[in-house]
Formats: structure tokens, sequence, C-alpha cells
């Protein structure tokens, strides 16, 4: 008799079916465009956890030139100093050309500590993008000069949080008009020793769950307006809840014209901070259904993003988990809920054998809808001893948006760049080649960068939207974009830092699908100002500035 | 002995306890021992087997033939109809079906009959005579939801009028069933073939010299099944028996090579004497993986035809047809598993789930309080009726409920902190 074992989901697949040749490839081009980078996340005997879980990436307009530029966090060592030496953080210039250019000499970024990831925006309103690293270890800030370099302004703006930071993102929180910076923190572990874990007498040791460690909470830096941020954590009510926190994303959830902040936390249940003005704020995940799953457990929360998956005006949330617990997505609801949709979706079983990183909402296809992209890779470099079938590389997951509520995932048909098993941490979304489609910047630990062209057919259309605020939040995080076509209808809003210690492209990019314009778009600009435009012709860049209308048109490439 | 039967299953009780109470053996005994010895027989006792099967199968038709002495005519027809039934003798089971029926017997009987005769024709491959005579049955029985349920999801041609009388029917044994007013005292599915899929916990697949008997054996085809054990020339082992492909799958599995493995699954069916739906479960599992939604609920309603009256199975169908946006269906297969079993907690707790996940919250608060009125301790349900408390509108309520799942759940948490924090050790992993 053979007795039919429980199944092992493994965490790989191959498949016969076959590609729709119609929809887009992912191709990787790092290295032919000159992105050369290699995560060194100093793995050691001694398993420190954090070893596991670096690093982010960017696409940023560092030098204001129109061309996404791309920044890569790099990690290093705890354990061995001559391998953390060998750390460098990485600024890549896009020439405009296909190619990058490695400025980081140039560009004055120093590796300082074990590096996590980064977001960017002008939190100074002098017109160029700022950078802020997080580490296990102070915090960075650079404070970008307009000239091509940096200068290390930590200390004189005192953001530099010196606990186990993870992601950040930059927002306007307090509407003052400048951006305030959040910095999920993760946990308390020892950078000297790290607990055993494993099987000593096999001679197996893992990387300890972070249930060992002490939760942590969250920092929030105001900033004052003159160079200088305030640690106003305790005041504002974030620092009284500790847990695992990771992945950030800050969006207007409840439509109240002020931002509010959802936090992705390992193994505990996610916050969803409410701005109720003045820099409060109120947790509310449980009662909104972001919390837990639909079991009412908390998942292995890691990347974050939000988006109108469904088109009904409302943000939804995208969370990539641990494997065996499937990566979560949650419908926004009339009245501020929001409804566990990873079964209904078809994301849920899909995602069942993957341990999930970077997460983004992006239209791949531009056919209107947004997809979901996904980075994975397990956290144990022996993945295969603690469960059979798992592996430690993986490949990434393409959902795409079906029918406004379903997706399904077409990775596997993608292209190269999605067939390929990595262990994927970062991803950003950006239109790096300004041609009109998405492309995808993806950081795997102790392995290369990638960066994954889009090898669109061009079935759609699309407009891609570079706000400019009017105020000293010049890069207009927290507008709302409404866009109309016909009877569909799409928002966007634009957030500076999301996914997995990652950020996307700032400018706005919507797919029109056989659309050739779009009828109508409307701006709610973080100022609180609103205005519409009509009669948008479709593929092309469109610089739209607050109170000036379009200032700038380039068609795509 | 008078028939008094108003339902399949004591018909079916009915007939195990004329065999109990004549001077015959239990009717199959001695063949289903048999084939409990083939799994693990020798080799060279194959053909042996063949001939005791043989014996065994002549024993029960001398059983069988006993029968025909039964004064009573209608339970001398549908006794033999259920003996040729189980036997494989399909078209004599039908022949016996039919005199009951031309004898009128009461409509509730009449019911019981009819039912029998849609699963002899289902065996028999006649889906759609099959459905004919479960729309029979029900409407002889039109109060029976299990008989409702038959009638909406096996019947091949079902116009939209009758199905949605058929979903009217469950909605309102699933209304008393929430309010705890459902009587059941009987099983409400059964399979009646002499090797029943459920004959084992797991597969028992037959290698290279089995597998055929195993595949006639499963087909009903006893006398065939027989015949090929006491061949002499029984085909040696070769490396695409079912025993070998579930091997294959299990490895695939285990490499992550899902669609090999479901591929490898699949081709195990055939040649596997039971506990096939265990391997519809398996396929059903990987395609879900795989992204294939249809082909799970394809997968999944073979498991459940083959193991009728396991809830847990159909509230993985049922789950599986929520994901593929098939909700009626859905609602029919957990109503289905709480006929089964009334008070299941999982399967109430998934309606609830389903209402959530279908922005209907008013409609999962029932079912969910069920849940806690079953098992009080169940704090996710506080969670998933707190959900849709405050999706409903009832804030009060839902406060309540929030106030209880917290309290709880940070009670877990603490409590999986300690046993997490107790594996950092030499004995403990792990992520």
């Amino acid at each position: 008799m053979i007795r039919l074992l429980a199944a092992s989901l493994a965490a790989t697949a191959v498949t016969l079916a076959a590609a729709d040749t119609s929809l887009p490839s992912f191709v990787d081009v790092a290295r032919a465009a000159g992105i050369t980078f290699h995560h060194v996340n100093g793995a050691s005997n001694a398993k420190h956890l954090v070893e596991t879980m670096g690093a982010g990436g960017l696409f940023f307009d560092f030098d204001g030139d129109g061309w996404s530029d791309v920044f890569l966090v790099d990690s290093g060592s705890l354990a061995d100093p001559a391998v953390a030496a060998r750390a460098r953080h990485r600024l890549f210039r896009n020439l405009g050309n296909g190619s990058f250019a490695d400025v980081t000499d140039r560009s004055g970024i120093r590796h300082s500590a074990y590096g996590m990831g980064a977001c960017a925006a002008d939190y100074d309103g002098d017109g160029d993008t700022d950078l802020y690293i997080t580490n296990d270890g102070p915090n960075v800030l650079y404070q970008n000069r307009g000239d091509g370099s940096f200068v290390d302004v930590t200390a004189a703006a005192g953001v530099g949080e010196s606990r186990w930071s993870a992601s950040c993102a930059f927002a306007d929180l307090d509407r003052d008009g400048d951006l305030d910076l959040w910095v999920t923190n993760y946990v308390a572990a020892d950078r000297r020793q790290s607990p055993f874990c494993g099987d000593a007498r096999r001679g197996v040791r893992f990387y300890c769950h972070p249930l060992n460690y002490q939760p942590l909470s969250n920092t929030l830096y105001r900033n004052d307006g003159n160079g200088r941020f305030t640690d106003v954590s305790v005041e504002s009510g974030v620092a009284a809840l500790k847990s695992n926190g990771l992945g950030v994303v800050i969006v207007d959830e409840n439509d109240d014209g002020l931002p509010d902040v959802f936090v992705s936390n390992d193994s505990l249940p996610n916050f969803l901070f409410r701005n109720t003005g003045n820099l409060r704020f109120r947790e509310e995940a449980l009662t909104a259904g972001v919390a837990v799953a639909a079991d009412g457990q908390p998942r292995a929360g890691m990347g974050i993003d939000a988006g109108d998956y469904d088109g009904d005006g409302r943000v939804d949330l995208v969370i990539t988990n641990l494997d065996f617990q499937m990566h979560s997505l949650y419908r926004g609801l009339p009245g501020g809920t929001f409804a566990w949709s990873t079964i209904e979706s078809g994301i849920g079983y899909a995602t069942l054998p993957f341990v999930g990183f970077g997460v983004s909402f992006l239209d791949y296809d531009n056919d209107g809808r947004l997809d979901v992209a996904v980075a994975n890779g397990h956290i144990l470099d022996n993945a295969p001893q603690y469960r059979a079938g798992s592996t430690y590389m993986q490949r990434r997951l393409l959902f795409r948006n079906t029918t406004g509520r379903r997706f399904a995932e077409v990775g596997r048909t993608s292209g190269p760049g999605f067939a390929s098993e990595r262990v994927g941490r970062g991803l950003a979304v950006g239109d790096f080649d300004n041609d009109g489609d998405l492309d995808l910047l993806v950081t795997n630990n102790g392995q290369d960068a990638e960066l994954l062209r889009n090898e669109s057919n061009r079935r759609g259309h699309a407009l891609e939207l570079r706000l400019r605020g009017a105020g000293r939040n010049r890069e207009a995080i927290g507008a709302r974009v409404v866009v109309t076509t016909g009877s569909t209808r799409q928002r966007r809003d634009v957030t500076a830092g999301s996914s997995y210690l990652s950020q996307n492209d700032l400018r706005v990019h919507v797919g029109l699908g056989e659309a050739t314009q779009a009828d109508r778009i409307e701006i709610r600009w973080p100022s609180g100002r609103t205005e519409a435009l009509t009669g948008v012709a479709a593929d092309q860049i469109v610089t739209l500035e607050e109170g000036g209308g379009i200032s700038a048109r380039a068609p795509f490439r | 002995m008078a028939l008094r039967s108003t339902s399949l299953i004591s018909l079916t009780l009915l007939l195990q306890l004329l065999w109990t109470a004549h001077p015959v053996e239990a009717q199959d005994d001695a063949f289903r021992n048999v084939v409990r010895s083939l799994p693990t027989i020798a080799p060279g006792r194959l053909s042996d087997a063949g001939y005791r099967m043989k014996a065994a199968l002549a024993k029960w038709d001398r059983q069988i033939a006993r029968l025909h002495s039964e004064p009573d005519p209608n339970l001398r027809h549908d006794l033999l109809g259920l003996a040729f039934l189980q036997r494989g003798k399909l078209d004599d089971a039908i022949r016996e079906f039919d005199a009951v029926l031309a004898l009128q017997p009461a409509r509730s009987y009449a019911s019981d009959v009819y039912q029998v005769r849609a699963q002899t024709s289902e065996a028999a491959g006649d889906l759609v005579e099959a459905g004919r005579a479960y729309r029979l049955a029900w409407e002889y029985q039109p109060d029976s939801a299990g008989k409702a349920y038959l009638t909406l999801r096996r019947s091949p041609d079902l116009d939209g009028d009758t199905a949605a009388r058929a979903l009217g029917v469950l909605r309102d044994a699933y209304t008393q069933i929430l309010t705890g007013h459902y009587a059941h005292d009987e099983p409400v599915f059964s399979t009646l073939v002499a090797i029943p899929d459920t004959f084992s916990d797991a597969p028992i697949a037959g290698d290279g010299r089995l597998a055929r008997v195993f595949s006639l054996l499963a087909a009903g085809k006893l006398d065939e099944a027989s015949a090929a054990l006491a061949d002499k020339n029984l085909a040696a082992a070769s490396v695409d028996s079912a025993r070998d492909r579930i091997a294959r799958g299990g490895a695939a599995e285990r490499e992550g090579r899902l669609s090999d493995a479901r591929r490898e699954y699949a081709a195990a069916i055939e040649g596997t004497l039971s506990g096939r739906f265990a391997l519809y479960v398996g396929i059903a599992r990987l395609a879900q993986v795989d992204g294939d939604v249809d082909g799970a609920i394809d997968a999944f309603s073979h498991a459940v035809r083959l193991n009728p009256s396991a809830p847990a199975l159909r509230r993985e169908f049922a789950a599986a047809l929520v994901a593929g946006g098939r909700f009626d269906e859905a609602f029919a297969e957990f109503v289905a598993a709480l006929l089964v079993a009334p008070n299941d907690p999982e399967v109430l707790a998934a309606v609830g789930q389903m209402f959530l996940d279908t922005d209907r919250p008013a409609d999962a608060i029932a079912p969910l309080r069920r849940v806690l009125a079953v098992k009080a301790d169940r704090y996710a349900t506080h969670y998933a009726l707190a959900t849709a408390l405050a999706r409903a509108g009832r804030a009060e309520e839902a406060a309540r409920e929030f106030e209880l799942f917290d309290r709880l759940n940070r009670q877990a948490l603490e409590q999986r902190r300690r046993v997490v924090a107790g594996q950092a050790g030499p004995d403990g992993p792990k992520r």
C-alpha cells in the first residue's frame, strides 16, 4: 500500500502552460545597462538574522533630468569586518540611452552600517531629491546638493535612528507643507552574537524566528522646516506600539485629506495608523480588517503596497508573507474597512509556496488595471533542511489583473526576468527607459541586483505624470490622481517609500488600454487644492505644475 | 419484516439487517477479505488469491440467489437491486429497481428507489439517466435537502427553474441548521459499490501486477478482476504502475515540479483500488497552487463523489468554488457538508467567510454565531464575527467582539512567543 504523503508544496514550479505572446515579457538588462551590483549580505556561521533581510533599491531621479536613476543599498557584515568593508551602496545615473553610469564615488554616498533600505524625497524643498538610508545601526540622511553630490546631514537633521530599521517613507503627515519621515524598526537583536536555533546534534543551524527577539516601535520624525527634524514618535502615539515592523506605505486611506500609514509586521498584527490630525495617530488595523488574515492569525508581513486594483476609487492593500501563509490582499470597502480578498482574488493559493518580500501594484500591460509583482526568496539559506521541498531561491510572481477583482499568475510566461530564481528582497517599479511601460528593479540577498526591462508589445496606451507641487513638497508626495477614460476611473497615489525597503519612481503611470487620451485628470494636491484637466493625449510624459497646468510634455521613447 | 423505509439509507441498513438476520453470511466479507490481502500478497500467491476471490464471488452469488425467495415483492426487488448493484451487475440492478417502481410503492419509498437507481446509472456511466432519476427521487420527496442537492449537482441537463427550487430547499435546510432545528439522524450520502473508495484511509495502488486487477475492481467488474488475478500470465511489474506513479508524483512535489506531480497522480487514478479521493485532493491542491482554479474544482468534484460524507473535503471543495467565483455551487457544497455534520465549526466558519468574501456581511453573522454556539473558544471566529458585524453596521456588537478577539489574540501571541523562545537552543529552530 502506498500512503500518499501530505503535499509538500515546493517553492518552484515548472509549467507547460503556453505563453501568451501578446503580453509583455521581462528581461534582465542590469549588466548590459551598466548596473553591476552584488549585494554583500555577510552570511556567517553566527547566523545573525539581519543577514537574511537586506537590502532595498530605488528608482529616483536624483539629477532631475527626467530619467529615473537607480540607487542600491548594500548591507555588509556583523561577523567579519573585512567583509563589511566590501559593502558599498551604489548610485547609478540613467544616461537616457538605456545605460547607466556608476556615479557613487562622485555622489559622496558612503556605506556606514549594515544597510537595509532607503527612501528618497526633497525633504528640504530645494528642488532636488534627497536620500535616507536605513540600517541595522544609525540611519543616514543625505542631502542632495544639486550638483550630483550628496552630503551626510544626519546629525544636523536629527534623524539618526540607531535601532534596527527597515523601510522608510516620506510624507507630509501634518500637512504643513514639508515632508515628514516615517521609519519602521524591526527587532532588538544583539549585533555581537545570535542565539542558537537549530539542531546541534545534527549540526544544523537555522536563523532564529523574529519572535525570539523583542519588537520595536516605529519612529516618526517631524520635519521642522529648517533642515531639522524632531522625533515625535512618543507624542504622536506611534511609540506606544511595538512590533516587528518591516514595510511601510503612506496613503490617504480614508480620503480625509490626511495621509495614513500602513505598516507590515513580521509575525505580529499589521498596523494601520490613522492620521487624526496634528501628527496624532490612532492604530486601527484590527477594526479596519488589515491586522491579520481571515483566520484571525497574524502573518509574517514583509513588503507592502497600496493601490486601487478594483477601480472603485478606494485604496486596497497587498502584503507579502512567509511560505504556507499566502500573501495577503485586502480590498478596500466603504466605511473604512477592508475585505481579506486573498482567496477571492486568486492570489492566495498561487503564493502558498513562496516567501514574499518586495511587492508593488503596477499596470505592467497598460490595460488600465493594476497588476501585482512580487519578489520572492526564502529566508533560510538551508531551507531544504528545514522543510523538504523548500528552496532558497525562488521565482518572482506576476499577477495579471484579469477582471478587476481577479488575478491570474503569469510570471512563468513573462520572460526570463520572471522565470529566474533568486533570493528576492526589494522590488521597485519605474519606467527607466521612458517608453511608457513599467520596468522593475529587483534586489536579491547576497546576489546581483536586476533591472527587468518590460519588453512590451505596447498593447495599450499610457500616460505618465510628473507632478510638481507649489510649495516645499515639490514632488507632490501624497497627491491623489484620478484618471478617467470613458467609464473607467483609475486612482493613483504618489508615495515615497513602499514595497520592501524600496521606493518606486515618483511619476504616476496610468495605463489607458485602447484609449488615446485621458478624458479627465483630477489631481488633489498635498496642499488640498484640487485641479482637473481634460483631453490629455496618451503616450507622453506630462509635467503638471500645481496651479499652473501642463508645463512640459515629452513623448514616450 | 415490514417495509417502512422513508430514506435511502434506511433501505441499505435494512439490507444489512436482513442479511445479518438470515442464516447466510454477510454478503461479501469473504470477497472483501481477499481484496484486503492483495496489496501485501506474495507474488507467488496471486493466482491463489484469484481462485479464492472466484470462490467468494460464487458464494456471494448464491446468497443473492436466495433473496429470490423473499415473499414480499417490494423487499425482494429492492434487496436484489441493491445486491446486484454491489455485485457490479448493473443491468440486473436497474431491472430490479424498475420492478419495485412498477409496484407503485409509497412516494417516499419510491424516492429512495429512484435514488439508488440513479446511483446505479452513474456506476454504469449513464449520467443523463442518473440525473433524470435524481430529479424523480427529489420530486417524490421534495422536502429532502439531500435529494435536492443531488438533483442540483448531479443532473447534467437541469433547467434553471428546477435548479433554483433545489437551491431554495438547500437554503431552507441551511436555515434550520443554523437554528439547530435540522432533524438529522441518518447518513445523507452513501456509496453502494462493492469496494467503496473509502475502503482504506490512504490510496491502495497497484504495482505492475495488480494495476489491472485494481482497475477492474474499482470499476465494479469483479468477475473480470477475479479472472485477471487467477491468470498465471499476469503482467510483470512495469515502471508505469499506479504505485510507481504515486511515488514519482511525491518526488516531483518535493522537488517543486507541481505540474509533473499532478500528471503522475492523475495517471495513478487508473490502477488505484481505493483512496482515489486522496489522489484527487492532491491533484486539486496542486492545481490551486498552479493557479488552475478550474482544474482544482474538477479534481475536488471527483473527490467528493468518491468520498461524499467527509465534511472537511466538501468544505475544501466549496472553498475552491468560492475562489472560482462559483458561489451558488459553493453554497450547495457547504450545505451538503452541513447535512452530514450540522454542527461542524469549520464548515460553519467557512460559510461565514464566504459571505464575508462576497460582501454579504449580514449573512455571515448567523453561521459565525452558530460556530461560537458549538465551539465558544474558537477565537478566530470572534474576529470573523467582529468583522461581519462591523461591516454590517452593527458597531457596538462589533466592538465587543473585537475586544474579545483582541484579548484572546494577545494571549495567543504571547503563547506563541513563549513557544518560539523555547525553541531557541540546541533542539529548536527556526523561522
